[in-house]
């Protein structure tokens, strides 16, 4: 199922964007998206890298003090309530 | 001199002299000397009821919070060490940790439940005030009754990554700890006015600096929350909000928070609203040019910055170097002092022989600072801790297995390693240990790990495949042998060796001499 779980599975756009962002600055594949990235061997410079890449992408501040767990779900889950919400008032960042 | 022989002999002293002053805070709470005094003492008279006594190990499972610094403390009263238990290590990690070290009673906080309950048959819960005792857990079977602490019992046990696959635990004594901050009081005049934050696991020994620096001295010890070092922002708002005086960082951790101090159209901060007057590092190699932009804007005064350089096994620190404007030209060479007074540091050739300045050897350590050895194993102990040459007139050397040489004027620079091991991120990692676990996968026959450099301080570590033959068809192999083996690797190990990146290679450079060539892999 893990493998399944690459890149084919449906999602919104925003989570298969993401998807590609933590591949692109990983520089792996195989990823599981349920899973805490921290978890999976991502260490937190990348994790900043990735987190500076959605802030670009979409223009907006993640905010990771209010991430539960740092999965790609989850993040997703964030990214996309930013974006609904003052997404755009936070641009710029901190 | 600090008042005491032990850790909480002074401790208790400190909790005398000034009840009311707070030891410990986290975000929303704040413990003062005389609590912790108080919390500490009845869960140590659990504990000597429990049969614990000088050199009785003593598990220590708990998440970064008062409850860590309340059972060390515990612990150490009834005369016990402490064996840390990452509660975040996945439970074949746990299990190996609580039957290697034979620790014959755990102490948890009650929030780490899901962890190890039921690992271990005899555990003393903290929750919140409150201890009370797992249903089972019975007394052990004990020798001599209360008896005195002294300098030569057991404090701690730290594991270690082991290039033989399992970890091993270094055994490290009160005095071994106490004398380190005598001996660096003269440089860093350490008093009741600091304030230390707690950025490292309690199971690094990075931690047993952080929490005794604070302690020994009447400080105030600030529990960062572990979220702290995946966003810098926070570590500078916590820095600031909390007053911390005293930083102490990998290099690596600390350049993530230059990349956000400096970042484009936002270097006008002022230190002003910092109380920092010290930046510690350690754990790894520092290029002092990476500081360029911090010392330009803040100097290299206020605060000051020091590099040590350090190992486990010689307690946390051995020597002292403050990094100065001067060294932002260097080449990149990492200088790392002077010993710690009460310690020599010997560059050796390969008989053993001191080499002449100026020219790389291993570094051997000696003095107040060599730990007692590691936990059970008597032929690892007696390979690194060994006698030296007669004419260094030494006892007992620590072999550090890292290159450095002697400046003719008496500085050290550190050059990197002898053997296999690798530093990332400050975090110690055997190979052979990474790669045990990666050949248990099925489908790959043999496995590599090495560091490789991304650019800008990015290192990671990366495992090489080597796939079985019978795995070459079908759809999507390589795939699921990474996606097996990432599996496996969460299983397994704990996350700071657990690779990043994998690689599917079918076979593995070696080298002239007939080694793995990972420097070849690196590229």
């Amino acid at each position: 199922m893990t493998a399944a779980q690459r890149t084919d599975v449906p999602a919104s756009d925003v989570r298969q964007s993401i998807i590609g962002i933590v591949q692109a600055v990983l520089d792996r594949e195989v990823i599981d998206p349920a899973v805490d990235l921290f978890d999976q061997g991502v260490p937190s410079l990348v994790f900043l890298r990735i987190l500076a890449r959605i802030n670009e992408k979409y223009d907006i501040a993640v905010d990771v003090a209010t991430l539960e767990e740092a999965s790609i779900d989850e993040l997703s889950a964030l990214v996309q309530a930013q974006l609904g919400g003052d997404g755009q008032a936070q641009q710029g960042g901190c | 001199m600090l008042p005491g022989n032990c850790l909480h002999e002074i401790f208790r002293e400190r909790a005398r002299a000034a009840p009311d002053r707070i030891a410990v805070s986290t975000s929303g709470d704040a413990v003062t000397y005389g609590e912790l005094d108080r919390r500490s003492d009845l869960l140590a008279g659990r504990l000597a009821a429990l049969g614990v006594r000088s050199d009785v190990l003593v598990g220590l499972c708990a998440r970064r919070g008062t409850a860590a610094i309340v059972g060390m403390l515990g612990i150490l009263k009834s005369g016990g060490a402490y064996v840390p238990i990452d509660p975040s290590y996945p439970a074949d990690r746990v299990s190996y940790l609580l039957s290697d070290s034979a620790v014959p009673i755990v102490v948890a906080d009650r929030d780490t439940a899901g962890t190890i309950s039921g690992a271990h048959p005899a555990i003393v819960w903290l929750d919140g005030d409150r201890i009370s005792l797992e249903p089972g857990t019975t007394a052990l079977a004990s020798g001599d009754g209360a008896r005195v602490s002294a300098g030569h019992d057991l404090a701690y046990v730290i594991y270690t990554s082991g290039s033989t696959g399992a970890p091993k635990g270094v055994m490290v004594e009160h005095r071994n700890v106490v004398r380190l901050f005598d001996q660096t009081e003269q440089w860093f005049h350490f008093d009741d006015r600091d304030t230390w934050s707690l950025f490292h696991s309690i199971s690094f020994d990075f931690s047993v600096w952080e929490i005794w620096g604070a302690l020994l001295y009447g400080g105030r010890l600030v529990l960062l929350p572990e979220t702290v070092s995946r966003s810098p922002e926070l570590l500078i708002s916590l820095l600031r909000t909390e007053q911390v005086t005293v930083l102490n960082q990998t290099p690596s951790a600390f350049h993530q928070l230059l990349a956000v101090m400096f970042a484009a159209g936002d270097d006008d901060r002022d230190l002003a609203e910092f109380a920092l007057r010290l930046v510690i590092f350690g754990g790894e190699r520092l290029d002092p040019r990476m500081l360029a932009p911090w010392m330009r804007r803040y100097g290299d005064q206020r605060p000051v910055l020091v590099n040590m350089y350090g190992i486990t096994e010689t307690t946390v620190h051995c020597t002292y170097r403050p990094i100065t404007i001067a060294d932002l030209d260097g080449e990149g060479a990492s200088p790392i002092g002077w010993p710690v007074p009460d310690l020599r540091v010997y560059i050796l050739d390969a008989d053993g022989r001191p080499v002449r300045d100026d020219v790389p050897g291993e570094m051997y350590v000696a003095g107040g600072g060599v730990s007692r050895g590691y936990l059970n194993q008597p032929e690892l102990t007696a390979q690194r801790f060994v006698g030296g040459d007669e004419s260094l007139g030494e006892i007992r050397l620590y072999r550090s297995g890292d290159r450095a040489m002697r400046r003719p004027d008496g500085e050290l620079v550190y050059l990197g390693r002898m053997d296999d091991q690798l530093k990332i991120r400050g975090y110690r990692i055997e190979p052979g240990e990474v790669e045990e676990c990666l050949s248990d996968v099925p489908g790959v026959a043999r496995a590599v790990v090495a560091s490789s450099d991304f650019g800008d301080h990015d290192v990671r570590l990366v495992a090489y495949l080597v796939p079985a033959r019978a795995v070459g068809s079908g759809q999507l192999p390589e795939a699921e042998l990474v996606a097996a083996a990432e599996r496996h690797t969460r299983a397994v190990l704990p996350r700071h060796l657990r690779p990043s990146v994998y690689r599917i290679v079918s076979e593995i450079p070696i080298t002239l001499q007939g080694k793995v060539d990972r420097d070849a892999l690196g590229k």
